[in-house]
């Protein structure tokens, strides 16, 4: 394990970077005279609000001709004319090589392979580190940001933080962006359009920093960026990147064509459209665009970058790292490339050659955070427990690793097998599977950074990570039916060549937990319902735009599983396999239904309609809230008169019963609850009829009834920890074996971490003559640190002695011993063993 | 929780699984035995309806089970009952000056605290009714009693009185190891518990330490809060050895010598008519305190040679004890 004790992240915190280092500024030759200067930042200012015009006549009005040489080589480099810059600045530049021509001079160079021309350049303005001006510190901001001095960039930035400046503060922003910084970056934008609103590069920087967040308010941003500047190439930039997210491939061509007139030669241009071949051809198409970029700058990688964030968005991993592989042979000093082979190959599973990349890329940027928390996260999984299974390698948090696997291996190997049969495929392996302790590393496993708050697990292709059941609060999640899920991802995403899209994988995932077990994967039915009354949900053709809103998912998680279920009623699991199958050949989402069905989408469509209204109409209808102002509970004859007007509304049955208990009529908030449960059985918590009546029961010592309240709760409400705990008493005091049976089973796999049930299950089992599920059980028991250790051990010894282990069992019933020497079963189960 | 005629040899066995490598406790109790419970101002009506609960279950293990004698089992509560005092500040001077003068040094005193604490760090009080004493003026009263003494204050805010009332021979329980713990605590629950499950009964000699009830009410506090989702707000504290800063039951350390020798009930010996089960009964004593002599010696002995010792002892001792069983027909204790 590498040691990383100087691996803290340096971004925002090195105001020493400046402090310490103190040059004398000599007299020669900072760029033009003030009032000089103000013309050429009114040319900036010019370009930042996308006006072409104005900044060429502002420019061409200059009578210096170090300011008009500034200006119009300014307007050059908008307008893409490198050349023309290039003759105008270097003139003005060697006169002032501290000045703003250097600057802009180096930053050509740079960016167009002149590399040692560009760092003689920039290096000279970077080394003087104490000036009167903020003009002085952004440009030694820019000139250490074109270095890939990303400290110093920042630290200079922040000098002038507080400067009222939109191209200053924009800029920052760009930094932010650039290090994986949304949340800075859109606050340094802000903080450009409040000095100035007019600032097209602040709204573009918004619409792209929000894009994955909040694509409302992205979309609306590029909106006023385009109201102002349509040709702004910025702009046009970014509409292809959007474009590239959608089928279609036509828009981004259309925006690529529209950015190389406005501004041609650009190498993010020529880089894109290596993302577009990618996307339209695989990495060999990749080629002949990653030539052009080089023609452009042979030093850049660019092309191979944005051709792998490509790979990488559509899954293709092994695509992604050898794109990135490419990207570090053009440019091994790029730390962005350098993170991006990193992580791409972190989603293929190679963690040791992750590592490299990524340490790498620390090496030369120590104010990326995403690559600090891989690194750090690569450390955490330094100290995993790695088990090797089958086609399976699981790495557990050693303090997990003893309780889960003996979960997690037989679930996986369950998953495996019925998968390969149900998708006529063997996956490509080993198939990691990470399970964190702390959901902050899943989140950081999956994305590289903190947060992801919503999501139980992810699945890159061969990489399964997720959450484990200590990550998150009791009965938050099933962590048996997230395994099951993502396990299915590795099918659909392999078995169509990772083409499949958003809404099927999930949908086919969300399907395969609900095979497994009724209630998984349908925890949403009631909200399903609801939209469903008021035909909000989204049918098989809105699904793909569904999946693309974070206040949409959930309902699409679960509506597309209803769609593959639907799916797989018309034509089997050879229909979906044959679906997967299009998709790996390429097919849109038009073909691949016609060819897997053999259906338009709007036939499927249609037939999806009708099934979803026969399968949840009558929740819906049920689930409807009652017409009518709001009634308060203390109301209870109106409460009672709209149940009595409305028998079949799951609402005003519930509102009644619950008025009814606060009234003390028990019996007939009984018939209200009983009947609202009867509409909607998915209700679910503590606020659902089935809790309400088993907690009534209870106290009304009903234990029988509780019980098959309880039962009836957990049918659907399966992540109910509370409930299942509650019914695994009433059981056990009832001696009800067969509910004691199911909830107990119930709580082990929800909080695998509570030896007390482990032990009493693993008795149960034993009792039933189920030896081997026992001895599972109780070994748990013993691994979490059982309340009583002899008890344990001498249970887990009558397992062993029931398999015939003897000698085994004898170790038990010593162990045992050692706690507690005239424990009677222990000594019992010593003699038997020896016999 | 058998009732088997193991009983007094139990004990030895016990004594000698917390023994291991630990200092030597004065032997169990065999004077009188008294306790003194109390429930202080009951707070908030839930608060009250939960102490009582608490109270009544306490009590009546002590009554119905350990058989205390009810002139020594002195309850005092928010609401006192039949045969119960006020917990006032007054009736606790007035009960423990009553116990103090009936004690011997033979005798054992337990005390139990129910209901709410408070105030700050040092100065931390458990709620009476009215006025309360501070850990100074619990400490002035339990000094006097001869005998062994234990105290369990199952409250908030208890952390003071682990320093504060702690003296050589004294077990001093907390439900709170910091001044900072100041929520109302769900320690009393679990410690009552530990007196009903065989679950508590660690070395599984019948009978329930104080310190098996410390290790599970622990136990049981931590998976409380587990459960619940939110941070432990509470953990408990034992003391013993006089030096006035206990552990919690996750820590090893001296202290819980005394407390593993402290029982509610008072002490059995095993002993038959029959004089082949008596000869039985004495190889089963000298068996157990041969395992004990050895597992003291485990720090000085290869792995290898403890554990090949360890189990020609414990497999003579298992076979006496089946001999003994099927002798005496004594039933099995029942399998949990």
């Amino acid at each position: 394990m590498l040691f990383h004790s100087s691996r803290f992240l340096r971004f925002g915190l090195l105001p020493a970077a400046l402090a310490l280092a103190v040059v004398s500024v000599g007299a020669q030759g900072r760029g033009p005279a003030p009032a000089a200067l103000g013309l050429s930042t009114q040319v900036r200012i010019a370009l930042g609000h996308g006006d072409l015009t104005e900044a060429r006549r502002l420019a061409q009005a200059a009578t210096d001709e170090s300011v008009r040489g500034l200006g119009l080589a300014l307007v050059d480099l908008f307008e893409g004319k490198d050349a023309d810059a290039r003759t105008k600045l270097t003139p003005i530049a060697d006169r002032s090589p501290l000045g703003d021509a250097a600057l802009e001079l180096g930053l050509l160079d740079m960016r167009t392979g002149h590399i040692a021309d560009g760092r003689r350049r920039l290096d000279r303005l970077t080394a003087v580190r104490t000036f009167p001006t903020t003009d002085d510190y952004f440009r030694l901001a820019r000139a250490a940001r074109g270095t890939r001095e990303f400290l110093l960039a920042n630290d200079a930035y922040q000098r002038i933080a507080t400067a009222p400046r939109a191209d200053i503060q924009s800029e920052w922003g760009d930094l932010f962006l650039e290090r994986h910084r949304p949340g800075d970056a859109v606050t340094s934008y802000t903080k450009a359009l409040e000095a100035d609103d007019r600032w097209v590069p602040a709204m573009i920087g918004i619409a792209r920093a929000l894009a994955d967040e909040d694509g409302e308010a992205s979309a609306q941003m590029r909106d006023k960026a385009a109201g102002q500047a349509p040709n702004h190439p910025d702009l046009l930039l970014l509409m292809a990147e959007r474009e590239l997210e959608s089928e279609d491939s036509t828009p981004v061509v259309t925006a690529l064509d529209r950015l190389a007139k406005v501004k041609p030669n650009t190498i993010e241009e020529a880089a894109m459209r290596a993302a577009l071949a990618y996307k339209d051809g695989g990495v060999a198409a990749v080629e002949p665009a990653a030539a052009r970029v080089r023609e452009l700058n042979p030093v850049s990688a660019l092309a191979y970058r944005y051709a792998g964030e490509q790979a990488a968005r559509a899954y293709r991993f092994d695509d992604a790292a050898a794109l990135a592989k490419k990207a570090v042979a053009a440019d091994r000093d790029d730390p962005l490339a350098q993170f991006d082979l990193g992580l791409y190959l972190m989603r293929t599973g190679d963690e040791p050659g992750a590592r490299v990349a990524l340490e790498t890329s620390w090496d030369i940027d120590k104010s990326a955070v995403m690559t600090k928390n891989l690194l750090d996260l690569l450390d955490t999984l330094d100290k995993f427990v790695v088990v090797p299974h089958g086609d399976f390698i699981f790495k557990f948090s050693k303090e997990e690793a003893a309780v889960l696997q003996a979960y997690a291996l037989p679930l996986a190997d369950a998953a495996y097998a019925q998968y390969t049969v149900r998708y006529g495929l063997r996956p490509q392996g080993p198939i990691l599977v990470e399970i964190f302790p702390e959901h902050d590393d899943f989140a950081v496993r999956t994305l590289g950074l903190p947060g992801l708050e919503g999501a139980l697990g992810s699945c890159f292709g061969r990489v399964v990570s997720m959450d484990s059941p200590r990550a998150r609060p009791q009965g938050d999640f099933s962590w048996h039916a997230t395994l099951w899920h993502e396990l299915a991802h590795v099918f659909s995403l392999q078995l169509s060549e990772y083409r499949v899209p958003r809404w099927l994988t999930e949908g086919i995932s969300g399907y395969e937990e609900h095979r497994r077990q009724a209630a998984w994967g349908r925890e949403m039915a009631l909200e399903y319902a609801r939209a469903l009354g008021a035909n909000k949900h989204f049918g098989v053709k809105k699904l793909p735009e569904a999946f693309k809103h974070p206040e949409t998912l959930s309902l699409a998680y679960f509506e597309a599983s209803l769609v593959v279920e639907h799916l797989e009623a018309l034509k089997g699991d050879a229909g979906l396999r044959a679906m997967l199958l299009a998709y790996a050949k390429g097919a849109k989402d038009a073909d691949a239904f016609t060819t897997a069905f053999g259906q338009s989408l709007d036939a499927v469509e249609a037939s999806f309609q009708a099934f979803v209204r026969e399968r949840y109409g009558a929740l819906a209808e049920a689930v409807r809230t009652p017409p009518g102002p709001e009634i308060p509970q203390t109301n209870l004859p109106a409460l009672q008169a709209r149940a009595d007007a409305a028998p079949g509304n799951f609402i005003s049955q519930l509102s009644l019963g619950q008025a009814l208990i606060q009234a003390g009529n028990l019996d007939a908030a009984r018939v209200a609850l009983e009947r609202a449960a009867a509409l909607a059985p998915q209700a679910s918590g503590e606020g659902s009829p089935r809790w309400v009546l088993a907690s009534m029961a209870e106290t009304q010592k009903d234990s029988a009834r509780a019980r098959r309240e309880w039962r009836a709760l957990l049918e659907f409400d399966h992540t109910n920890v509370v409930a299942a705990r509650r019914l695994a008493a009433l059981a056990a005091a009832d001696k009800a074996t067969e509910d004691e049976d199911f909830a107990l089973r119930l709580v082990a796999d929800l909080d695998p971490f509570d030896a007390g049930t482990h032990t009493n299950l693993g008795r149960r089992l034993l009792a039933k003559g189920d030896a081997p599920g026992a001895l599972v059980e109780f070994q748990a028991a013993l691994a979490i640190g059982a309340t009583n250790p002899a008890e344990a051990h001498t249970d887990a010894g009558e397992a062993l002695l029931r398999l015939g282990r003897k000698d085994e069992a004898r170790r038990q019933a010593l162990e045992a011993m050692k706690t507690a020497p005239t424990f009677e079963r222990a000594q019992d189960l010593l003699i038997k063993a020896r016999n | 929780m058998s009732g088997s005629i193991f009983r007094g040899m139990a004990a030895a066995v016990g004594l000698s699984v917390v023994l291991a490598g630990a200092v030597q406790p004065a032997a169990a109790q065999v004077g009188a035995r008294y306790a003194l419970v109390i429930q202080g101002a009951a707070g908030e009506e839930q608060y009250g309806a939960l102490h009582r609960g608490w109270l009544n279950a306490l009590v009546g293990l002590m009554r119905d089970r350990f058989k205390y004698d009810a002139a020594h089992l002195v309850v005092l509560a928010d609401q006192a009952q039949t045969g119960e005092g006020r917990s006032t500040a007054e009736n606790v001077r007035a009960a423990l000056g009553a116990i103090a003068t009936a004690m011997t040094p033979s005798d054992q005193l337990i005390v139990i605290l129910i209901g709410h604490g408070g105030g700050d760090g040092a100065d931390a009080k458990f709620n009476l009714v009215g006025a309360d004493l501070n850990v100074a003026q619990w400490k002035a009263l339990l000094d006097p009693i001869k005998g062994r003494v234990a105290i369990v204050d199952t409250t908030s805010a208890s952390f003071a009185y682990v320093a504060g009332l702690t003296a050589p021979g004294r077990v001093v329980i907390t439900a709170t190891s910091t001044y900072s713990q100041k929520f109302h605590t769900m320690f009393p629950d679990y410690f009552i518990k530990a007196f009903t499950t065989d679950i508590a009964d660690l070395d599984k000699d019948g009978r329930i330490s104080l310190l098996e009830a410390f290790s599970f009410a622990s136990g049981g506090v931590k998976q409380y809060y587990e459960q619940k989702g939110t941070m432990a707000t509470e953990t408990a504290v034992i003391e013993d050895d006089g030096d006035g800063k206990g552990r919690d039951a996750a820590t090893t350390g001296p202290d819980g010598a005394i407390a593993a020798v402290t029982y509610f009930e008072g002490p059995s010996v095993a002993t038959s008519a029959n004089p082949e089960i008596q000869r039985l009964l004495t190889r089963q004593r000298e068996l157990t305190e041969q395992i004990d002599d050895l597992r003291r010696r485990r720090g000085f002995m290869t792995q290898q040679d403890f554990d090949a010792q360890f189990e020609k002892l414990a497999t003579e001792l298992a076979e006496v004890a089946a001999e003994v069983r099927a002798k005496s027909a004594t039933p099995a204790a029942p399998r949990p």
